[in-house]
């Protein structure tokens, strides 16, 4: 083996330990499944389990000797960025793994390829962040997606299920469609991929050219797919809906936090240049996609199909935090303090998406707690009626939850948005952040509208009932560090401003 | 590394309480009720031996060096704005915590007899550990923040046990008016934190915690200008929680709680939080004379005030809680005249023989079957000799005799209040000191000597309590007696251990150093060394006067102090012979002025029904009227909410069309869209 960038084969291999656990971990379980025949379906979801906790042990012991470290040779960096992000994957890898066990146990039909599609679409999500280079980009981006589309069909039986998937599946290739065309213009315009290169050039660019401007705006509409960006998210709530639940919380979380963490990243690495050129056009595109997505969301029956619109509005939220960022870059007042924007901004995005994780994640735990089995998950919100007498502690816990969603203190929720509300006024945008303060007004009501029907109305007989301890217990624990987030933010929101300096300052 | 152990053992000395709270909370049902009052009794023993570890600690450093800090997080970081979760003892902050855990221990032990046939036997000792990890968090807070947490939570626990036994309408309503009087001092707390905080934020440099007590100290000279504003909106909350004029009303009404809350909470501890809050911002405080001058004004007044409504009150705890009311008054009174040792102490003192009376009331309460009139009792000396004896230290100690605890600390306050406050203050104080002597002993005879006025039927009940509720009785029977002793003045030939050990925490740094500024920008000037002579001299003459005002000092001392005993004794006499042998005297004094001044006081002076008619009628009246018919009902349900509802349900529904399910409409719009992008890529700029 060639030396590419300096160091021998074995660090190398061992700052990349993570990834390797992790893709080693995917074949076992696929294996294990496969030859050994005395198998309990248990055993697969244990050993899930195990191979999360040890990439997370393998991330948590290289952070000890982290330092800005470009590995194979410019194809993907080791920095403090991907290491917050790997944790952040890991959590919601493990959440999603507990979440549908409990269900598959009650069902008896388990599914052997759920357990190592998690595990691959999780090694996708952490190589979409660690990406130094738009082939690793690329790779990273299909592993997470492929195993993603056949996870939204994993509800075999299931039209519903299988019509996500196939329009989930037919709409990212669309996108992946773009995105590629983005990448070859690029690749014409600055004549490398990788992101060292890329950098280079456009930091010898006086203003951008038609060519680069056209290349980044596709790569733009890919990333924009991904986090359900209004115009490009007419899937959302189609495959939000077919998917199963726990499926539907590891994209909301998962998925929508890797397309963020790269998509800050590239910012970052155009930002000089191409601030001007997205910064009017993102602009527009989260304010409609905020309204959007919370205008929508009221008018639902499906606490899915809910979720999916509040998902969208969120994604407007977090854009609030990237235009916040892109301020940054262009030739005005800000510009003079753009260090303490810039820092404020992408830490109030990272912020917000370890909060957002944990909250979504829970509300999507809950629903498939109270789900009977797969082919009869707890959707409409009706059904919610009286489960603060029936399961109070479920019950509580989605309180806690849709709160959260709503911004309404002392939860994780508001202090992400105050965060985000607050670097936008930072740049100068203070229309933009009354905007969404409005925005979340109008949220609330639908939130709210769950909660009362779960603690003000009697219940009835076809009301949910519950499930298994280990998700309402890992769903009790998400909601008490939701509050707990809430009233002590100050620890985690110091990570991620330090997180965000060090990947962009 | 033990410093490091010191250190982590303040955070226990807060938590462990909450850990007791905890756990007796979430099992509230299922605990048995022996192990869930043990438990709270271990916890708050734990957090009085922790303290104790870390005042021997403090013991043995350098006085100025005296503060151990426990920081747990970065609390909030928004741009300047940076406070941290984290705790400090220094040498105010360990009386208190003291005060508190030790008190506070015997009161839980006291509650375990007292509380033993009570259907919310679990509940009660969950709230109890609750209000006590509330208060050693308020007096052991690093910053004014951290305070501001314990303070709320005070009142919290506070509102819990006022109407621990909800049933009675009573004794909610009591609930509600303790909490609504403290949200009112509450509202001008916040208003004088947010004070210091937008005149503190620009000066402070990056990371230094703007609310920290240490960082407001530091910068204190740039507190003068708004030092009256800040202080005296500070001190409206301080009139909430330590019940002083005009917010005193709800003290009286909370003795509906049980009596160990009332001794804990209403007695010993929370009512204290005013005047600790006032000495912890001592800094602040002197830069203003208007704001000392309001806070001891009103701590006199409400003194005299509150013991002339405590001398005809019949019911054995609202005569202790207007006593009560007295007594801050005196501590407000020290902190205005600027001699906050005195206060502090006082706090101290009265906490052991007010917590001791209360308890003593308690035992006579649990004795006559829940009776509190004292019109019904007498004659329990022989019955209740433990409590009768206790009761009578907490008496003398309370109405200042020598040598219990009361005499030392009020002592002290009178004289800083002649000497620092003029002799109008001193006059309130002295008369109000008197009418104390006065009304203790009239509770005393009318509960403890003659023949007992109960029915048979209670006669027949009445016995001595147990040992769980006596033996903390004579533990702060002791302590009344020898708890003043820490504070013995010079005068007497004592060292006044207690303000020498406090002393650091109200040296007045800011002060000397402006002073300190200002001799040396003199001396490099032209009159440098003039001015260096000219100071040197006053400096000599001034060493001079004050060698001969101390021996006139301390004649004056001599001559207070025998004043004030002298007035005390003839104050406990005047009660005992009254009420006892001449009870046609008390009669007559009823009588007196056609009846008309006993019966304002007996309705303390009207107040509950002013407050009523002024602010309470005329509020709801603009309620109903204005706020709910028109603005609410009409404005913004009618147009605002319902009207917006109703546009945005359209719009969308109209949006909700668009979700067609079919894929090349999905396309369609995708492509759409980045069709519409690269058109503004191409032809922008």
């Amino acid at each position: 083996m060639t030396n590419v960038a300096g160091m021998d084969l074995a660090t190398q291999l061992s700052a990349l330990l993570p990834y390797l656990v992790l893709a080693a971990g995917g074949l076992l379980v696929m294996l294990v499944d496969a030859f050994v025949k005395s198998l309990r379906k248990e055993h697969l979801s244990m050993l899930s389990l195990l191979v999360l906790l040890g990439v997370a042990v393998a991330n948590f012991t290289g952070s000890m000797s982290l330092s800005d470290r470009t590995l194979l040779g410019g194809m993907v960096v080791n920095d403090q960025y991907s290491w917050f992000f790997n944790m952040l994957f890991v959590a919601v890898a493990l959440l999603t793994v507990t979440f549908a066990s409990g269900l598959y146990d009650r069902d008896g039909h388990y599914r052997a390829e759920f357990y190592p599609l998690v595990l691959f679409a999780t090694l996708g999500m952490m190589l979409l962040v660690a990406a130094t280079d738009l082939m690793t980009l690329f790779l990273a981006l299909e592993t997470m997606s492929l195993s993603v589309y056949v996870l939204v069909a994993g509800n075999r039986g299931s039209l519903r299920s299988s019509e996500a998937g196939f329009k989930y599946l037919i709409m990212g290739a669309f996108a992946s469609a773009f995105l590629l065309m983005g990448m070859a213009l690029l690749y014409g315009e600055t004549g490398g991929t990788s992101y060292a290169m890329i950098g280079d050039t456009i930091a010898g660019m006086n203003s951008a050219s038609l060519l680069l401007k056209l290349a980044t705006g596709l790569i733009l509409i890919g990333f924009g797919f991904k986090i359900a960006m209004v115009p490009f998210h007419m899937w959302t709530p189609d495959v939000y809906e077919g998917a199963p639940c726990y499926v539907t919380g590891f994209m909301a979380t998962g998925v929508k936090a890797a397309a963020v963490a790269a998509l800050l990243r590239f910012a970052w690495l155009t930002l000089p240049v191409l601030a001007d050129v997205w910064f009017p056009v993102l602009m527009v595109l989260a304010v409609v996609t905020m309204t959007y997505g919370n205008l929508v969301a009221l008018s639902q029956n499906s606490i899915k199909r809910m979720l999916a619109y509040s998902s969208i509005a969120h994604a407007g939220y977090l854009l609030m935090g990237v235009l916040a960022y892109l301020q940054t870059g262009r030739d005005i007042g800000v510009a003079t303090r753009a260090e303490e924007v810039g820092v404020a901004a992408g830490g109030a995005v990272l912020f917000y998406l370890v909060g957002y994780a944990l909250m979504n994640l829970g509300a999507f735990g809950i629903v498939t707690y109270l789900s009977k089995d797969r082919k009869h998950e707890a959707d409409t919100i009706d059904g919610y009626a009286g489960l603060a007498q029936k399961r109070p502690v479920a019950a509580a816990s989605l309180a806690v939850f849709l709160f959260s969603l709503a911004g309404i203190p002392p939860t994780v929720g508001f202090v992400g948005k105050f965060y985000i509300f607050d670097a936008v006024v930072k740049a100068d945008l203070l229309p933009l952040a009354i905007w969404g303060v409005v925005n979340s007004l109008l949220s609330v009501y639908y939130y709210l509208r769950v909660i009362m029907t779960m603690y003000m109305k009697p219940a009835e007989d076809d009301s949910y009932s519950g499930g298994s301890w280990e998700t309402v217990f890992a769903a009790g624990v998400l909601a008490l560090m939701v509050l707990m987030l809430g009233v002590m933010p100050g620890t985690l929101s110091q990570l991620a401003r330090n997180t965000f300096k060090f990947m962009a300052y | 590394m033990e410093t490091h152990a010191v250190e982590t053992a303040l955070r226990w000395i807060v938590l462990v309480p909450l850990i007791g709270a905890a756990v007796n909370g979430l099992l509230v049902r299922r605990m048995p009720r022996r192990i869930a009052g043990l438990l709270a009794c271990a916890a708050v023993g734990v957090s009085f031996a922790l303290s104790v570890k870390v005042v021997l600690r403090l013991v043995g450093m350098d006085a100025e060096q005296r503060l151990v800090t426990d920081t747990l997080a970065p609390w909030l970081g928004l741009g300047p704005l940076h406070v941290n979760i984290g705790f400090a003892m220094d040498q105010l902050s360990a009386v208190m915590a003291l005060v508190v855990s030790g008190v506070g221990f015997l009161i839980h032990v006291y509650s375990l007899g007292y509380m033993a046939h009570d259907a919310g036997y679990n509940r009660f000792f969950t709230y109890l550990n609750l209000f006590i990890f509330a208060m050693l968090t308020l007096v052991l807070g690093e910053n004014l923040l951290m305070l501001f947490v314990g303070w709320e939570g005070v009142g919290l626990c506070s509102y819990l046990l006022i109407s621990f036994w909800f049933n009675d309408e009573a004794n909610a309503a009591a609930g509600k008016k303790a909490f609504i009087v403290n949200r009112i001092g509450d509202f001008g707390f916040l208003l004088g934190m947010f004070v210091i905080g937008t005149t503190l934020l620009p000066e402070l440099h990056h990371g230094e915690g703007v609310f920290s007590f240490q960082v407001m100290r530091e910068y204190a000279h740039l507190l003068g200008p708004v030092a009256t504003l800040a202080g005296l909106l500070l001190f409206v909350g301080a009139t909430g929680k330590s019940a002083q004029i005009p917010l005193y009303i709800w003290l009286p009404d909370a003795m509906a709680g049980p009596t160990p809350v009332s001794a804990l909470i209403h007695a010993a501890t929370m009512v204290t939080a005013g005047v600790y809050m006032i000495a912890r911002m001592n800094f602040l405080y002197v830069l203003s004379e208007t704001a000392m001058a309001v806070i001891a004004a009103v701590g006199a007044v409400t003194a005299l005030f509150a013991a002339t409504i405590a001398l005809t009150q019949n019911d054995i705890k609202k005569v202790l809680a207007y006593s009560t009311v007295s007594q801050l008054g005196y501590m407000m009174l020290a902190c205005g005249v600027g001699a906050f040792a005195a206060g502090i102490f006082h706090v101290m003192t009265h906490a052991f023989f007010k917590a001791l009376l209360f308890l003593g009331s308690g035992s006579v309460i649990h004795a006559m079957s829940n009776e509190q009139d004292m019109r019904l009792m007498g004659g329990l000396r022989k019955k209740l000799p433990v409590t009768w004896w206790t009761f009578l230290i907490g008496t003398v100690a309370l109405a200042g005799v020598f040598p219990f605890a009361g005499f030392f600390s009020k002592d002290e306050i009178l004289w800083k209040a002649w000497s620092q406050g003029g002799i109008g203050l001193w006059l309130l104080g002295f008369l109000g000191a008197g009418l104390t002597a006065f009304y203790m002993m009239r509770l005393v005879s009318l509960t403890f000597f003659g023949e007992n006025r109960a029915s048979d039927e209670v006669k027949h009940h009445i016995h001595e309590s147990p040992a769980t509720m006596t033996m903390p009785l004579v533990i702060l029977a002791v302590l009344s007696l020898t708890g003043g002793w820490l504070g013995i003045p010079h005068f007497m030939g004592g060292q006044n251990h207690f303000e020498t050990w406090l002393e650091p925490v109200f040296h007045q740094e800011a002060a000397g150093h402006h002073e300190a500024d200002l001799v040396q920008e003199l001396e490099h000037g032209a009159l440098g060394e003039t001015v260096a002579v000219l100071a040197t001299s006053a400096h000599v003459t001034h060493d001079v006067i004050e060698g001969l005002d101390h021996a006139g000092e301390e004649a004056m001392e001599w001559t207070l102090a025998s004043a004030s005993l002298a007035w005390a004794l003839l104050g406990l006499s005047l009660g005992t012979w009254i009420y006892t042998k001449r009870q046609g005297l008390a009669a007559a004094g009823q009588r007196f002025a056609g009846g008309a001044l006993h019966r304002v006081l007996l309705n303390k002076y009207y107040v509950d029904e002013m407050y009523e008619a002024a602010i309470l009628r005329p509020g709801y009246a603009v309620s109903e009227r204005v706020l709910f018919r028109t603005v609410d009902a009409g404005l913004i349900d009618g147009l605002l909410v319902n009207g917006s509802a109703i546009l945005v349900a359209i719009v969308s529904a109209l949006l909700r069309l668009f979700q067609n399910g079919r894929l090349r409409f999905y396309a369609w719009v995708f492509a759409s869209g980045a069709a519409g992008f690269i058109l503004y890529l191409t032809v922008s700029g």
